[in-house]
């Protein structure tokens, strides 16, 4: 099923091709990209904006997996198939799992609400602020635009490219990240050592 | 075909919608997640750039980005979880010791 989506969602690269040549008649064909593209980000916005709103933790975390795996819809259009493929792997599976273990630990009930600033003023400015950014990256978006065809190669984005670009051009990157991910671990387990447990440590040392 | 700037004016504004989230919320937990919406944004601008010019190395580069979001989660949540264990509460409200 998975990969009959693939097929619906990121357009074949032999179509790509031909309609670069200048195929004139495919508008329905030529359209399924951008309209996949839309269905997948106008879903990712909404699961955007309802995890930023809910009171409730658990909620949030699982509106933030929705958003996740649209993203990876995403990615799907847009030629990352291995990179969708991780994507839900260890950003939806992994990195969400860990979430909701720290949600269980924390609670599941959020007892405060959300706080907006009382007085007119930092309201104002925090949306005028908010609006300049979002303005200024959209507007630099449009001036990029350009009307390039949709050409990539055969193996563009599949898991044998990337891996090639991994283990030859970034083989020192790659294994700084391993080394980057041990010493996460470490100080994770470090940070949440309670205090009893150090002083038995230290008991046990001497 | 999608053209470039669909994609990055989708990824503009998760990117805004993240940081209103990282302003707003008193949750640490909510923030976290926040910040998370926005790696997701950037991401999604490497990879639309990727995609414009046929350079598989940004895709790469968004593999890397993943891989660092996942050990910043998990310092973060290690964060969480010691906050939680002294002051039994995860509002950065409350964790205000160091302010005069």
């Amino acid at each position: 099923m998975a990969l009959s989506l693939c097929m619906f969602v990121s357009p074949s690269h032999a179509t790509d091709l031909r309609l670069s040549v200048g195929d004139a008649s495919g508008a329905a064909s030529s359209n399924g990209p951008l309209v996949a593209f839309w269905v997948f980000g106008v879903l990712a916005l909404v699961g955007a904006v309802a995890t930023i709103s809910r009171r409730s933790l658990v909620s949030a975390s699982l509106w933030l997996v929705f958003t996740l795996i649209c993203t990876a819809g995403l990615y799907l259009v847009l030629h990352a198939t291995f990179l969708a493929a991780m994507q839900v792997l260890v950003y939806a599976g992994a990195v969400m799992v860990l979430f909701l273990f720290v949600v269980m630990i924390v609670g599941p009930e959020e007892r405060t609400r959300i706080r907006f600033p009382r007085d007119a003023l930092p309201k104002v400015l925090g949306i005028v602020a908010l609006g300049v950014i979002v303005e200024r990256l959209i507007r630099a978006a449009v001036i990029a635009r350009t009307t390039q065809p949709d050409l990539v190669a055969d193996n563009f984005g599949t898991v044998r490219s990337v891996g090639k670009l991994l283990f030859q051009d970034y083989l020192f990157a790659f294994e700084a990240v391993s080394v980057l991910l041990l010493v996460a671990i470490v100080a994770a387990v470090m940070v949440t050592r309670s205090a009893t447990e150090i002083e038995t440590r230290k008991a046990e040392d001497s | 075909m999608v053209p470039t700037h669909h994609v990055l004016v989708l990824a503009a504004v998760l990117f805004g919608l993240g940081l209103l989230g990282v302003v707003v919320r008193r949750n640490l937990l909510i923030i976290l997640m926040s910040i998370e919406l926005m790696l997701n944004a950037v991401n999604l601008t490497i990879i639309g750039f990727a995609r414009a010019r046929s350079d598989i190395e940004g895709q790469g580069l968004a593999l890397f980005v993943i891989a660092l979001a996942a050990a910043e989660a998990a310092v973060g949540l290690a964060i969480v979880v010691a906050l939680f264990r002294t002051r039994r509460s995860v509002n950065v409200d409350e964790a205000n010791l160091l302010r005069r």
